[in-house]
C-alpha cells in the first residue's frame, strides 16, 4: 500500500479509449473508484461495461488513456489483490471443490496450504464443508455458484470486481452475494460490480457509473446521481386549504384529492414549500421528498442514445 | 523464468491428468499388451509340452530311423514308439487305410502317425497323420524329421562320419556395404523407423491433447478468470510443460518396463514379436542414439505443442478442430510419408536438407542417427535451427493465444490471424 493515501481513488481510468474494428467499446472513459465504497456501473447490455472491466484488470490493453489500480500500473502482484468474478463463470468440473478453490487461490499468491485452509472456512461457512472432496461436477448450479463466489473472495482481496454478480443466481444466492459484497465492504474493501439490474445497485452502491454506448453518461454517489437529474418531487397527503400550492417554486402541481404529488422548479428548496404549507393553516399529514428513482434516470439516459 | 504461478497451473495440469482413470489405463495397458505378446505363445506352448504325446513311426527302410528321432524329441517330452502295421504302408494314403482297420494302430493310442517310406533315400517323401491336434510341437517334429532324413541321406552317400546336423547347419551371409558414410546394418533401419513412428504418434497424441486442453478451457470459460489472475504467456507455458511431464511421465514408465523385458532376455521374443527376424538378445543398443532420440523428442515436442496451444486458442468449438489442427499436422504427417526413403539414402542432399529443417528434424535427424552415423555440424544445426524454431513459434503461438483466448466465433482467417499476430 506504499505511495497511496486513503483519499486516493483504487481505480483510475484517464481518458480510456478502446476499440474493436471501427465499433467503440469505451470511449474518452474517465472514472475515480474511491476507496471503501461499493460502486455500481450500470448501462444496457453492449455499453460496454465488460470491456471497461477487463481493462482494469489488464485483460485487455487500452488504445489509448492511462488506467492505475492501487495508484500503480496492473502488475501481477496489484492483480493479487483484486477478486475478480466474471460474467461467465467456467470451473474445471473433474477437479474436487477445496482443489478447486486451492488452485485458484494459489494463482492469487496464497501458498497452497493457508488456500486449502481458507477453502475450509469458506465452505464450512456456506454450509459446503461435506462437498469438498466431491467433484465439481456433482455439485448442483446452486452450490457451485456459491463455490465459485468462494473462489472470488478467497485470498482476502481489496478490491472486488464482479461482473453481473446476480444474474442467473437463485434468489437466497443473490442474498447471500449481497451480504458477502456488504461484509468485505464493512472489513474495508473496496467493490465495483457491473449490472444492468438497477434495483440491486440501489439497494447496496454508494455510488454508481453509468456507460451508455461507450461513452459515461453518469457517475457519482447515489444522492449526486440523483441531484443531478435536476428533479425534485415532493408527495403531500393534507386537509384544507391548498392555498399554498401558488408558490413561486412550484412548477406544477397533481392534486389526487387527498394525495398531491407536487413537481418543484430546479434547485429550490422543498423545505420553503413546507413551512408555507404549515403557515397557511393546512393539516399535514405526509410531507414527503420524492427521489427520481435510479430506474427513471437509467432509462432517461439509456433512452436518450 | 518459471514463476510461481506458473508452476500452480503446470502442476494442476500435471496432476488433473495422471490421476485421471484413462491415463493409468493407456500408460499400462501398452506395456501389459507388449508383454503378454511376448510371453503368451511361449507361455501356452510351455503347457501343451507338460502333455507327453505319442508318436508311433513306421521305418520302412529299417534303419532305426524311431530311435534317432526319438533321441532329437524326448526333450520336448514327445515319445516315440515303433509301429508295425500288418498291412505293407508306404505312404501317407496306405497309412491312413492301415489306421482305420489294424488292431494294433489302436492299442498303440498314439497321436500322430510318422512313415519314412523305403525311398526316403531318393526323394521319397516323408508323412505325418496326426490323431490329435499336435499344435507347436508340430514344428519341433518337422524339424527333427528333416534332420533324421538329411542324416539317413548322407550315410548312404558313404558319409557315415559326418554329424548330418553339423554339416547342415543353415548358413547365413553376412553383407556390409562399403559405405564411407557409416550405413549401419539392417536392424537400424528397423530401429529407426520404430523411433520415428514412436515420435510421430508422441507428437500427434500430446499435440492434441495441449490444442483440446486449451480448447475446453475457453468452451468451460474458465480462461476469463485464468487471465485475470496469470498472463495468456504463463497459461500457454502452464499447458505445455504440465503435457510434456505428462508425457514423460507415460515414455518413463515404458522405457523402465521395456528395460526389465529385455534383462529377463525377451529381446528374442521382442525381435520375433515385430517380425524383423532378428535376434535382439544379445544386441546392445548404443546409447548416443537413445540420447538424442530424447533430446529431439523434447525440443520437437515443445514446436509442436507451441503449435497446437495457438491453434486450440483459435477454436470455439469443437466442430472447427479438424480445419485447425490438419495443417499444424502436416508438418509431422510429412517425414512419416518420405520415411522409407529416408532410411534406404539417408545420406542424399535434399535428405540432408530436410533433416536440418525446424518442423521436419524431430522426426527426420533421430532416423538418420539410427541408421547412419550423421556428422556432428549436422546435428548441431539441426538442433540450433530448431532452438531458434522454437523460441519464434512460443512468440508467434504466444500473440495468437493471447488474441484467441478470449474471441469466440468462427477460427480466424489467414488475413486476421495475421493481425492478430502483429497486435497480439
Amino acid at each position: 500500500m506504499t505511495g497511496l493515501e486513503q483519499t486516493d481513488p483504487v481505480v483510475r481510468m484517464e481518458g480510456v479509449n478502446k476499440a474493436f474494428g471501427a465499433n467503440y467499446a469505451v470511449r474518452e472513459l474517465d472514472f475515480e473508484l474511491p476507496r471503501g465504497t461499493v460502486c455500481g456501473l450500470l448501462g444496457p447490455n453492449g455499453a460496454g461495461k465488460t470491456t471497461a472491466i477487463r481493462m482494469i484488470l489488464d485483460i485487455l490493453g487500452p488504445d489509448s488513456g492511462r488506467i492505475s489500480v492501487f495508484g500503480e500500473n496492473v502488475t501481477p502482484e496489484v492483480r493479487d489483490r483484486i477478486g475478480y468474478l466474471p460474467e461467465e463463470r467456467g470451473m474445471y468440473q473433474k477437479m474436487r471443490v477445496a482443489e478447486h478453490l486451492a488452485f485458484f487461490g494459489e494463482i492469487k499468491g496464497m501458498r497452497h496450504g493457508d488456500a486449502m485452509r481458507e477453502a475450509g472456512k469458506w465452505l464450512e461457512r456456506l454450509g459446503l464443508a461435506e462437498r469438498a472432496d466431491d467433484r465439481v461436477e456433482s455439485l448442483s448450479k446452486g452450490m457451485q455458484q456459491k463455490v465459485q463466489f468462494i473462489a472470488t473472495v478467497l485470498h482476502g482481496p481489496e478490491l472486488l470486481i464482479l461482473d453481473e454478480p446476480f444474474s442467473g443466481l437463485d434468489p437466497i444466492n443473490a442474498d447471500l452475494m449481497r451480504e458477502i459484497v456488504v461484509e468485505r465492504k464493512s472489513e474495508g474493501a473496496t467493490v465495483l460490480f457491473s449490472t444492468h439490474m438497477i434495483d440491486d445497485a440501489e439497494r447496496i452502491c454508494d455510488r454508481v457509473c453509468m456507460i451508455s454506448g461507450a461513452r459515461k453518461v453518469l457517475d457519482g454517489t447515489l444522492a449526486e446521481v440523483k441531484g443531478l437529474s435536476g428533479r425534485q418531487d415532493v408527495v403531500i397527503e393534507c386537509e384544507g386549504s391548498r392555498t399554498f400550492l401558488r408558490h413561486e417554486i412550484v412548477e406544477s402541481a397533481t392534486d389526487h384529492g387527498r394525495r398531491i404529488e407536487v413537481r418543484l422548479r430546479d434547485g429550490a428548496d422543498p423545505q420553503d414549500l413546507l413551512r408555507a404549507a404549515v403557515e397557511s393553516g393546512t393539516r399535514i399529514d405526509r410531507f414527503e421528498i420524492a427521489d427520481p428513482s435510479l430506474r427513471e434516470i437509467f432509462l432517461e439516459h439509456a433512452g436518450a442514445r | 523464468m518459471i514463476g510461481r504461478r506458473t508452476w500452480t497451473l503446470i502442476r494442476r495440469e500435471y496432476l488433473q491428468r495422471v490421476r485421471n482413470k484413462w491415463f493409468l489405463f493407456a500408460t499400462f495397458s501398452v506395456p501389459i499388451l507388449m508383454l503378454a505378446a511376448t510371453l503368451l505363445p511361449g507361455f501356452l506352448a510351455g503347457r501343451s509340452q507338460a502333455r507327453p504325446v505319442v508318436l508311433a513311426v513306421v521305418d520302412r527302410t529299417h534303419s532305426g530311423l524311431e530311435m534317432r528321432l526319438s533321441d532329437l524329441l524326448v526333450p520336448d517330452s514327445i515319445n516315440v514308439r515303433f509301429f508295425q502295421p500288418d498291412a505293407p504302408v508306404d505312404d501317407l494314403q496306405s497309412l491312413r487305410a492301415a489306421l482305420g482297420i489294424d488292431e494294433t494302430a489302436i492299442s498303440l493310442r498314439a497321436d500322430a502317425y510318422l512313415v519314412f517310406p523305403e525311398d526316403i533315400g531318393s526323394g521319397g517323401e516323408p508323412g505325418l497323420v496326426e490323431v490329435r491336434d499336435l499344435g507347436g510341437r508340430i514344428r519341433r517334429i518337422r524339424a527333427a524329421t528333416e534332420d533324421v532324413v538329411h542324416w539317413y541321406r548322407l550315410r548312404q552317400a558313404g558319409l557315415e562320419s559326418v554329424d548330418a546336423s553339423d554339416a547342415l547347419a543353415p548358413v547365413t551371409l553376412r553383407v556390409q556395404a562399403f559405405d564411407p558414410a557409416g550405413t549401419r546394418g539392417e536392424i537400424f533401419q528397423v530401429i529407426g523407423f520404430v523411433f520415428a513412428m514412436m515420435l510421430y504418434v508422441m507428437f500427434i497424441v500430446y499435440g492434441q491433447m495441449v490444442a483440446r486442453g486449451v480448447l475446453e478451457e475457453k468452451t468451460s470459460d474458465i480462461v476469463e478468470i485464468l487471465v485475470s489472475s496469470v498472463r495468456p504467456r504463463e497459461m500457454m507455458l502452464g499447458k505445455i510443460v504440465g503435457i510434456g511431464a505428462v508425457g514423460l511421465t507415460q515414455v518413463g514408465i515404458w522405457a523402465v518396463v521395456g528395460g526389465t523385458l529385455s534383462r529377463f532376455g525377451l529381446g528374442g521374443e521382442l525381435g520375433d514379436l515385430i517380425g524383423i527376424g532378428m535376434d535382439l538378445a544379445g544386441f546392445a543398443f548404443p546409447w548416443s542414439i537413445l540420447l538424442f532420440g530424447f533430446l529431439y523428442f523434447v525440443l520437437g515436442y515443445l514446436m509442436f505443442s507451441a503449435m497446437f496451444a495457438g491453434a486450440g486458442a483459435m477454436l470455439t468449438s469443437e466442430q472447427d478442430i479438424q480445419q485447425v489442427l490438419v495443417p499444424v499436422m502436416m508438418p509431422i504427417i510429412v517425414p512419416i510419408i518420405i520415411m522409407p526413403a529416408v532410411v534406404d539414402t539417408p545420406d542424399v542432399m535434399w535428405v540432408q536438407i530436410l533433416s536440418m529443417i525446424p518442423v521436419f528434424s524431430p522426426i527426420l535427424m533421430p532416423v538418420r542417427i539410427s541408421v547412419m552415423s550423421v556428422p556432428l555440424w549436422q546435428n548441431l544445426a539441426a538442433i540450433g535451427l530448431l532452438v531458434l524454431a522454437i523460441w519464434a513459434m512460443a512468440w508467434v503461438a504466444g500473440r495468437i493465444y493471447r488474441v484467441g483466448i478470449l474471441m469466440k466465433g468462427k477460427p480466424p482467417t489467414l488475413p486476421q490471424l495475421a493481425r492478430w499476430i502483429r497486435h497480439g
